[in-house]
This record gives structure tokens, C-alpha cells and sequence, in this order.
């Protein structure tokens, strides 16, 4: 829905959107079409409240047998938020028409790209005369205004422009004021900030809709859009943290579909390595705040990043800086807001999860430097730019008195930045951020950890009894498992198994339950005693969750390692 | 004034079908003939039910609620009267089980409470009144498979706790690979001793049966090895990884906890198909008002929180748990009303801390059954005590005399002890006590959830020609119609004045102060004024929407304006989410009646 909407965006022309999902092999290449189909498969997951499919993109060199490790990439949880799925949808695009060579054999990257269809099919309406009710949840009603009343009061187009923008109303007790240098922005009064043109209320555009008497005023329920459509959303609705009684977060960890079978079709699948999700929350610049639980029984799942995994998020959250363009001149701590997925696959799977945050930038003028992260100012500013360099964008409504105004929205005035301008990606964003993401996904993969057998040696001690040594590494530089999922008991130790044809082991050294060296290009010996004829043929078999699996045999007493 | 009729929609008496003279249990036959000496496993457990609804259609619905993991059927029975309008439109108890397979008796006691208010209905006014009052959600069993486990294998008073999805327990990679062993399939799960000089036990001076505990310093002569059972994996522990093994009474989503700081949450709240069957029926339906869960055992009637991190429940609450709780403690001998993570140990994710920390329900879970009922005896148990009652009352039948068996991995070993049918259940000539006190319990619990009334209309006409009508309500039971939780965390949805009627017009409210009559707090659109607001619908009527709700002895008051000629028809309906709905008409008029 959403996508056919983004499709019709750019035949229209009406903002600066691009088609997202160029079918495979685009060229019309059928042979490549035809092989991308053996390399990627669709599967709905689950059902959105609104009744939307949940998908799930997999992309693997071979389906069969199941690959034994996953790469997630979440997005599109918030509604109101569609770069995020844009982006991820540009990933697809150029997945599907991709050969993967940077995809180790044995690992499938399963994307989900629209986390939140309800949310997100709102903004095909931006193709249409209907104007776009931008909503963060899915479409399951909630009484927001606990008036036992389901969605009864939402934002509406009140001059039939085909927008809902804002509305800003005189109001002596208002929080907001015009910029002095731009006055057509309003900004939060602060102390710092010269008072210029008076207060206003600001609100969406519409009307208290529970007045039964619309143009007077002076009954109904005294809120303006207090309760509109859905509510509940996927986006905060993950265990870790889960922010409780909050009406947008969900009744309890997991209630929506949404968000249930996105965990669910993570925690069926053993061996996720790395999850990234992609979202409005900034996990990649600054400082990721790291700190040891407190001693004794913990009681919580700490909100602190592992102090031993800190290297790790260093290195994950400069590639993706690196990869997307995303300049880092912050000094901020992090940690994952409570109910974000990222979190919950970290403090409780013990996942590595970067939260990458996906918004469009207003396009920076030659010799000009783009707005500073967190200067939301400066980035509107940069946008109304943008919208005046370009009329026909209509960017900006220009704030206008409401005509047969009903009486509590006298003085009002209506205007602002038209939906989807500033939170839509223009084409060549799309673009950027499909390549940027390919790339990173590149970079990790090469990463992912990997243990081996490096060596595999017999030492003959007595007639037909020979110690079997055997040398594991780790080859990459990434730990197998991280601090947390070690705390968490989450992700399995490696195993090893010997099997000896005509043989018995007798004895074996005391192995350590996390068999695999822990530090990146560690080296762990382990060794058995075997009483079997020379020749034997003995098979090392060592097993981890998210570090492959790897085999070696050799014949006892003879000089020739096989690996 | 005149009221011309004071309608109660859902609740007052009816036609309450109760005869003049009640005729005590001792000497009438039963309607329905149950035994309530014994344990019913699942099948008979599930016919009981059958049977229940069968014998009294009109007063149940016997309604399957989702299927355990092993793919059998949940079913909850509701017990209602229809005399006052459907189930949904008042309040309801919600009561279950053994959710833990071990803990048996839990579905007994369901059971025994739907059939004692079955049976009485129509003999006993109490009974009668309360059950065209309020209605019951009754589910015996969260946990059929652990139950049938319980039931079908060998087992001890305390293994098949868990339900039966499997589970890695030791961390390797297996699931359920090393369960306990019936090593001499005998059908029971016994005790395993073993020979060792260096061992820390003996045998008892005074009864040969019994072990004891060597003292420091002295040696002992063997050593107890635990649950039956070999080392099926090889991995050089036994029993380390039995059937399921994790606990659904902490897969509920309040401080739910992930695994390694809760054992046996499971992977998030609601991961078990039976917990989220239950979940998703209670939050359905949001005239439940009060829950009780039966587990085993120790006697013990527990409140929340369940952890210490979670604070204090608000005190309005506590005086509504003090109350029911020592009503509890006079009920159920031996029994303590207790804190769970304070006199009993933390609970992450459970039940009844679910259902009123997000639900904002009074919610108890009772630990049936305490030994000391069966020695009568407030002190601490001992072997030796427990060993006299099973030769005494049990004729010997609970414990089995130690014979040796060649154990693969220990050698020779002795097999014996206590057997399940033991310490955790009553003895099936205290069933029926102990089911009856807590299913009476359960009743007291249910008369308390809120019951509301009209307590005075008054009309006046002011001078400037607007009707003044003073209204307020009361609440007859002890639970408010809105716990100060819910209202604090704005759980469910607030209590509702609607104000209808033809030709008149609302066009002010006050609440009033009981206590300072003249002082009034008027009540605007938008903004709440002490958790009040008001709205004009578009259908032309008024509400007043109250979060505070209507508390014993609290009575709920408020003053409207009302523009209309002499002689129109005020319509009042009051609805509460727990408290049901009454509804009554005022006439607007200045001549007295």
C-alpha cells in the first residue's frame, strides 16, 4: 500500500519522491530476475491490527538447508516516520538485482522493511486529493482521551487545501512564539529567545470534533485532535525497558502484531548475529553509555552498554557513520529508549543492534554547511529555504487565517510545513541510503565472527594410543559472543564432538563451556586421548551459534592434516 | 421532584428465587452429586466441567479458550444468572488454577466453587443474590499438560511444574534430553541414597525409615543423590534438563523479566500459548473486578508486589487487601495473608501482580493447603511427625520403604521416601474442607467488588430559572468502582454520568464536597478538576467523566445545571467498567412528591 503510494508520488511529480521497488532485474534481464528469485524470498510473518501483511525479505545464497545465521534489518516501525522504510525498501530494490558475493554462504539477511504497514499506508494518501493523517501506531483504536470514545477526534483539513498541517492560536498562556530572525517558524520561548510577535498554542490541523455543535465553540470536549486514529504503535513496544501505561507503547511488551512477529520471527530462527534497525532514534553518533551492572542478582536488565562490549558498538556505529554520510560532532551518551527493538536484541538476547537513524535532509546550497544534528532550528530553517528555492514543492503553507471558523479556533491561523516534505526521502536520498546501507552490509558481513580448526595434530604415546590436539581460532575480529549474551545465557557456547571410526576416546581435557576463544583472532587447544589403530579416521566437528560451523578430520599416526 | 422511576439496570433485587426457610446441605440431597475427596486428572477434570454445565444450562457457559502447548483444550466455565441483563455489563471474578502442573487441588477448588454456587443457587439467598449480581470466569487449569504430566508419569509432590513446551536447560544445545528416570519402573519417582562413608546422612535412631543429618564432627553413612534418574546425555549430571522446565507464573507482562534474571519467563510476556490464551480472554473483558489464583502450598493468602522495585501499592488499595485478607486468615486455618516479595520471595511477571498492576484488579493468589491443618499444630514440622501421621491417617501409604537398585553411572543404590501424593496436597479427607474455605473465600471476595446505587436526587429550581439537581451515588462493597492504581495509572476507562433527555439542556456541573456541601468545584470541557471532566456529545448529551470513581463509603456527588421547561424528563445513567450500570429518570418540576 504504502509502496504503491511512493510509486504514484513520483509519477505524479507531487513531491520528490522515486519509484522504491523497481522490480528486480529491472532491465528486463529475465535470466537475472529469474536468479534473484532463488536468492531472495518473500514471506508474510504476521497480520498488522489494520490487517496488512507483515513481511519479511530474506536474502541468502541457498535456502536449503536453512542458513544457520541471520542478519535482521528492522524498519519502518513508526508511522509517522516513512524514511525508515523508504530507505530499506532501496535496499531491496538493490538487493534483489544483487549477487550477494558479499553474503558469507552460510548467513541470510532477513529484512522488514515496513514494521508498521498500518502507519505507514497513511502516506498514500499523499498521492491523493485525501489529505495524509499522519499516525505513529497501527490502525488498532485506543480511547486516547479515556472518554470511552475510539478515535473520535483527529486532525482534519479544515481549509481544504488537501494538507493537514498546524494551526497556531493566540494564547496568552501559549509555548510558543515566532522566531525573531524567521518569523514564519515558531519556536519553543525560552529565556534566551527575544518575545516577538506574541504566543500561540500550536496543534495540528482541526477542530474538537466532540462538539456537536461545530462553529460555536463553546461545548464539546474542550480538546482539539485529543484522539485520533489509532494509537498503539511497534515502535516502543519491545520487552527491554517497556515504558508501562503508555497508551502509544502498547498494553504490555509485545501486544501488537506488529512488533510480536517481527520477535517472533527473530527468536525462531537460531543464530541472529547482528541486528540493525532503522528509525527515528540515534544510535550511531556519540557515545554509547557503557557501565557494569550492579554486583549481586541483578534485578533489571541494565540500560548501560557493556563496558567489554564498548569496542564492538565503537567499531559497528562507525562503520554505519561511515557508510551513510552521518557526520559525528556529538558528544552525547545513548542508551536505547525503553521498548526499542535495538535494546531488546541487546540487553536481552545479547544481540549486537545498531539503531541508525533514517531522516531526510533539507538539500545545503553550494559553500553553505548542512545543519548541525540536534539544531532542529537550523534544519527547518534549511528547509523553508528549500521550500522558497522551490515553489512548486509547496513546502511550506504560508500560515493563513481559518475561514467559518468555529469559535475556539478564533485568531487562529493555519500553515506550516506541508506533511511529507520535510519526512518523506527525495529520490536521490533514496538512493544514497540503499548504497549506503549495501555497503555497510558489505563491511559487516566481512566481519561477522568465524572460528576454525586451524590445526589438527596426533601425538602417538603407546600402542594404538595417540593425544589428538586441535587448535580452534577465531579468524575475524569480532567477538563470538558479546558481554551480554554471556550474561544473558542467551546465545549457546560452541561445542565440540569427535568421532572416532573404530575407536574410543578415553579421555579428554576439561573444556570450558564456552569452548570458543571469546577475544577476536583467539586460539583455544584442546586435545583427547584416543585409543584406536593408526589410520583411524578421527572427525572434530566444533558447533557455534553465530560463528559457523566448522569441521576437520585427519588419520591417526599419519602426518597429513586435513582440514 | 418526582423521581418517576429508579431503574436499576444490572443490579438490585430481582426475583432472587429464595425460599423462606433454607434448608441446610447436611440434610438435602444434591442437586448435582460430585465427589470432593479426590483429585480429577485432566479427562475427569474436563468431564466435571462437561457435567457442571450440563446440569445447570441456564446458569453457565462452558467456553474454550485456547489450547495448551501439547494441543489440549483450555476451558473456562462462567457461572451467571441472565435475571439482570448479559455478562458484560457487570462485574465479574475471574478465578483459576494450577498453573503450576504440580499444584493440583487448585482446579478442585475452581471446581468446588462453581458447584457450591450452582448448587445453592435459588436455596441460598446469599448465593442467589450474588450470582444475579456479579458473574465468574472459573478456568481450573492454566497448565493441562503439566497437570496430565503430574497425573500420567512418575513424579514427586514438587517436579511438573513447568507446562511441556520443550526447553535447553543446561545450556547444550538439547531440549529436555536428561528428565528424571522411573529406574525401577515401578511408577514412581522416589529418592536415590547411596553408601559413602563421607556422606552427611544416617538413618533415623528413632524410626529406621526416616534419614537425618549427621551433626558436625560425627560421621554419617550415606549420601542422597536426588530425583530417580541417570545420566541420559552423558554430559556427567543427572536430571539436569527434565520436561519443560519454566515456570508460567512469570510469562505475565507486569516487571516481566527476561530469563536470566527471572527463571522461566520465557521469551517475553505471553510466549506461552496458555498464558496468552488467559491474557487475551481477561483483557476482553473489562468488568472483571477481582481475580483469585489457586496454587500450592504453605497456606498463604499473597497480594503483590512482587518485587521490591516496584514500591508500594497505594494505600486506598491496601485497606481493600487488608480487609479481604483478614477475613482470609479467620476463613482458612493456618493460612497467613502475606506480601509475595516481602514474606515470601520476588516475583517477576506474575499473575496476579499482572492483573492488578496493569489492570488495576484486587487480584490474590492462595497456596492451598498447609500440614499443619493435618497436625493441627501452629509449630514447624518435622519428619517424625509427618512419619506418625502417615502411619496414623494414611495407614503408611505415603512413603515407600528403601530398596536397592544397580544404577548404571553410581552402582548400587537404594530407591525410596515420600511419594508424590504428599506434604503439597491434603489428604483426600481434607479436600473438601480445604476446597470449600477457599472457595468461600473466593465469594466473600466477589461480594466486594463494587456494587453502586442512587443515593439521593434532588431538584431545585434557581432563581435565574436553571434546574439545580443534586445526584449522588453510592457504593455498597468494599472495592471502589476505579482502584487508586487505575486511577493513579489511568488504566481502563473512567466511570460515566450520561445526562440525556428531551427539551433540556446541561449546561454545568459541579462535583461536591461531602463533607463542605457549598463548596463546589465546577467541572469544565478538557481539563480535569480532581480527576473530572465534562463533554457535550453529539447526539446532545452531557457526560461527567470521573477517574476517582465511586469508593466505599464515599459516596459520588455531583450538581448539574440544567436548562428545561417544568415537567421534563432528566435521564441519569451511571456506568463503571467494574461496577455494573444503574440508570434513573428525574422529573424536572417544582411540585413535591
Amino acid at each position: 500500500m504504502f509502496l504503491s503510494g511512493l510509486i504514484l508520488l513520483a509519477v505524479t511529480g507531487f513531491g520528490d519522491g522515486i519509484p522504491l521497488s523497481a522490480p528486480a532485474g529491472a532491465s528486463g534481464n529475465e535470466k537475472t530476475h529469474t536468479e534473484s528469485s532463488k536468492r531472495f524470498r518473500d514471506e508474510v510473518i504476521g497480520t498488522s491490527a489494520g490487517g496488512l501483511p507483515i513481511v519479511r525479505t530474506s536474502f541468502s545464497h541457498s535456502f536449503s538447508p536453512p542458513p544457520a545465521r541471520r542478519i535482521a534489518l528492522i524498519a519502518g516501525l513508526e508511522g509517522d516516520r516513512p524514511a525508515s522504510a523508504q530507505a530499506a525498501k532501496s535496499l531491496l530494490n538493490l538487493l534483489k538485482g544483487d549477487e550477494l558475493s558479499w553474503l558469507p554462504g552460510d548467513v541470510a539477511l532477513d529484512v522488514f522493511a515496513e514494521g508498521n504497514p498500518d502507519g505507514l499506508a497513511r502516506w498514500s494518501d499523499i498521492t491523493t486529493s485525501t489529505p495524509v493523517v499522519v499516525m505513529r501506531g497501527n490502525d488498532r483504536p485506543v480511547d486516547d482521551d479515556r472518554d470511552r470514545l475510539f478515535d473520535e477526534d483527529g486532525p482534519e483539513d479544515l481549509d481544504g487545501d488537501g494538507h493537514i498541517t498546524t494551526i497556531r492560536l493566540p494564547d496568552p498562556a501559549g509555548e510558543w512564539t515566532p522566531h525573531p530572525e524567521e518569523p514564519r517558524l515558531l519556536v519553543e520561548l525560552s529565556k534566551d529567545l527575544p518575545r516577538s510577535e506574541g504566543r500561540f498554542r500550536l496543534f495540528s490541523e482541526g477542530t474538537d470534533n466532540d462538539d456537536p455543535e461545530s462553529g460555536d465553540g463553546a461545548l464539546g470536549d474542550g480538546l482539539i485532535n485529543e484522539d485520533g486514529p489509532g494509537g498503539a504503535g511497534p515502535a516502543r513496544n519491545f520487552p527491554h525497558a517497556f515504558p508501562e501505561h503508555l497508551d502509544s507503547s502498547g498494553r504490555h511488551p509485545l501486544s501488537e502484531p506488529e512488533s510480536r512477529s517481527i520477535a517472533d520471527a527473530i527468536l525462531s530462527e537460531a543464530g541472529t548475529v547482528l541486528v540493525i534497525a532503522l528509525s527515528d532514534f540515534d544510535g550511531v553518533r556519540g557515545k554509547a553509555d557503557s557501565g557494569n551492572p550492579p554486583g549481586g542478582r541483578p534485578r533489571k536488565p541494565s540500560m548501560k552498554i557493556d563496558p567489554d562490549d564498548v569496542a564492538l558498538f565503537k567499531e559497528l556505529t562507525a562503520k554505519a557513520r561511515e557508510h551513510l554520510n552521518l557526520t559525528d560532532k556529538e558528544s552525547r551518551k545513548w542508551t536505547y529508549p525503553g521498548g526499542h527493538v535495538a535494546g531488546w536484541a541487546y540487553f536481552h538476547l545479547g544481540i549486537p543492534a545498531i539503531a541508525i537513524p533514517v531522516r531526510s535532509q533539507p538539500p545545503t546550497p553550494e559553500g553553505e554547511d548542512p545543519a548541525p544534528p540536534g539544531d532542529e532550528f537550523a534544519r527547518d530553517r534549511a528547509w523553508l529555504a528549500h521550500s522558497d528555492l522551490h515553489p512548486q514543492l509547496q513546502g511550506f503553507i504560508p500560515w493563513h487565517a481559518i475561514e467559518n471558523r468555529p469559535q475556539h479556533l478564533e485568531g487562529g491561523q493555519i500553515g506550516g510545513f506541508r506533511p511529507g516534505f520535510r519526512e518523506l526521502l527525495r529520490s536521490e536520498e533514496q538512493a544514497a541510503w540503499g548504497k549506503g546501507l549495501l555497503n555497510l552490509l558489505g563491511d559487516l558481513c566481512a566481519e561477522l565472527p568465524r572460528v576454525a580448526i586451524s590445526a589438527l595434530s596426533d601425538r602417538k604415546i603407546g600402542d594404538g594410543i595417540y593425544i589428538l590436539d586441535a587448535w580452534v581460532t577465531d579468524t575475524t575480529r569480532w567477538p563470538q559472543r558479546t558481554a551480554q549474551a554471556r550474561r544473558n545465557r542467551h546465545v549457546l557456547p560452541g561445542r565440540v564432538t569427535i568421532s572416532v571410526d573404530g575407536g574410543s576416546v578415553m579421555g579428554q581435557g576439561k573444556f570450558p563451556r564456552n569452548l570458543a576463544p571469546g577475544d577476536a583472532g583467539g586460539v583455544r587447544h584442546l586435545e583427547w586421548i584416543i585409543n584406536a589403530p593408526e589410520g583411524t579416521r578421527v572427525t572434530v566437528r566444533v558447533t557455534t551459534e553465530l560463528a559457523g560451523t566448522t569441521v576437520a578430520e585427519k588419520k591417526l599416526g599419519i602426518r597429513r592434516e586435513v582440514f | 421532584m418526582k423521581r418517576l422511576c429508579l431503574l436499576f439496570l444490572l443490579l438490585g433485587p430481582l426475583d432472587a428465587g429464595a425460599q423462606d426457610l433454607p434448608v441446610p446441605p447436611e440434610v438435602r440431597p444434591p442437586t448435582l452429586e460430585m465427589r470432593w475427596n479426590w483429585f480429577r486428572d485432566v479427562p475427569q477434570l474436563d468431564a466435571d466441567l462437561f457435567k457442571l454445565h450440563a446440569g445447570f444450562p441456564e446458569l453457565t457457559d462452558l467456553e474454550e479458550i485456547g489450547t495448551s502447548s501439547e494441543g489440549r483444550t483450555m476451558r473456562v466455565l462462567t457461572v451467571r444468572s441472565l435475571k439482570r441483563g448479559p455478562v458484560s455489563g457487570r462485574p465479574a471474578m475471574w478465578v483459576d488454577g494450577n498453573v503450576h502442573g504440580n499444584e493440583v487441588q487448585g482446579s478442585d477448588a475452581c471446581l468446588y466453587l462453581a458447584w457450591y454456587l450452582l448448587e445453592n443457587y435459588g436455596k441460598v439467598d446469599r448465593i442467589t443474590e450474588l450470582v444475579d449480581r456479579v458473574s465468574f470466569y472459573i478456568l481450573p487449569t492454566v497448565n493441562p499438560d503439566g497437570r496430565a504430566w503430574w497425573f500420567n508419569a512418575p513424579n514427586t509432590a514438587s517436579s511438573s511444574r513447568s507446562g511441556k513446551s520443550p526447553r535447553d536447560n543446561d545450556f547444550d544445545g538439547l531440549l529436555d534430553e536428561d528428565g528424571p528416570n522411573d529406574l525401577d519402573g515401578d511408577g514412581e519417582l522416589l529418592q536415590m541414597r547411596i553408601r559413602d562413608p563421607e556422606g552427611r546422612w544416617r538413618v533415623s535412631a528413632k524410626d529406621p525409615r526416616l534419614m537425618e543429618r549427621v551433626g558436625p564432627g560425627e560421621k554419617g553413612e550415606w549420601t542422597l543423590l536426588g530425583q530417580e534418574g541417570i545420566d541420559d546425555d552423558g554430559d556427567g549430571r543427572i536430571n539436569e534438563d527434565g520436561p519443560g522446565g519454566y515456570d508460567m507464573n512469570r510469562n505475565w507482562p507486569s516487571f516481566w523479566m527476561p530469563d536470566f534474571i527471572q527463571y522461566g519467563a520465557g521469551e517475553y510476556p505471553f510466549s506461552y500459548p496458555e498464558p496468552r490464551a488467559v491474557g487475551d480472554f481477561i483483557l476482553a473483558r473489562d468488568n472483571i473486578a477481582a481475580v483469585q489464583s489457586f496454587h500450592n502450598a504453605g497456606g498463604m493468602i499473597l497480594r503483590g508486589p512482587g518485587v521490591e522495585t516496584f514500591g508500594s501499592y497505594p494505600s486506598g488499595d491496601v485497606r481493600v487487601y487488608d480487609r479481604l485478607g483478614a477475613d482470609g486468615e479467620a476463613m482458612l486455618p493456618f493460612y497467613r495473608y502475606m506480601v509475595i516479595w516481602k514474606d515470601l520471595y520476588s516475583v517477576y511477571g506474575g499473575f496476579v501482580t499482572w492483573t492488578y498492576e496493569h489492570l488495576g484488579i484486587i487480584s490474590f493468589t492462595n497456596e492451598l493447603w498447609s500440614q499443619k491443618r493435618l497436625y493441627q499444630s501452629d509449630g514447624p514440622v518435622n519428619s517424625d511427625q509427618r512419619m506418625k501421621f502417615n502411619d496414623l491417617l494414611r495407614s503408611g501409604i505415603d512413603y515407600a520403604d528403601w530398596k536397592p537398585f544397580d544404577h548404571p553411572q553410581y552402582g548400587m543404590v537404594e530407591l525410596g521416601g515420600w511419594r508424590k501424593m504428599t506434604s503439597r496436597v491434603p489428604p483426600s479427607f481434607l479436600i473438601e474442607e480445604e476446597c470449600h474455605r477457599n472457595a468461600l473465600f473466593c465469594i466473600k471476595h466477589a461480594e466486594e467488588m463494587p456494587e453502586i446505587a442512587w443515593l439521593e436526587e434532588r431538584v431545585v429550581k434557581t432563581p435565574d430559572g436553571l434546574w439545580q439537581v443534586d445526584v449522588s451515588i453510592e457504593n455498597k462493597r468494599w472495592i471502589p468502582t476505579v482502584t487508586e492504581l487505575a486511577r493513579k495509572n489511568r488504566i481502563g476507562e473512567p466511570d460515566l454520568l450520561a445526562c440525556t433527555g428531551d427539551r433540556l439542556d446541561v449546561v454545568l456541573a459541579a462535583r461536591v464536597d461531602r463533607r463542605l456541601p457549598e463548596q463546589l468545584r465546577l467541572l469544565k470541557p478538557g481539563e480535569p478538576v480532581a480527576g473530572a471532566r465534562v463533554a457535550h456529545r453529539s447526539d446532545g448529551s452531557f457526560e461527567v467523566l470521573d477517574f476517582s470513581g465511586v469508593g466505599h463509603d464515599q459516596p459520588w456527588r455531583v450538581r448539574l445545571w440544567v436548562r428545561a421547561e417544568e415537567g421534563a424528563i432528566l435521564s441519569l445513567q451511571y456506568r463503571s467498567q467494574k461496577g455494573g450500570s444503574i440508570s434513573c429518570e428525574i422529573e424536572l418540576s417544582t411540585s413535591e412528591e
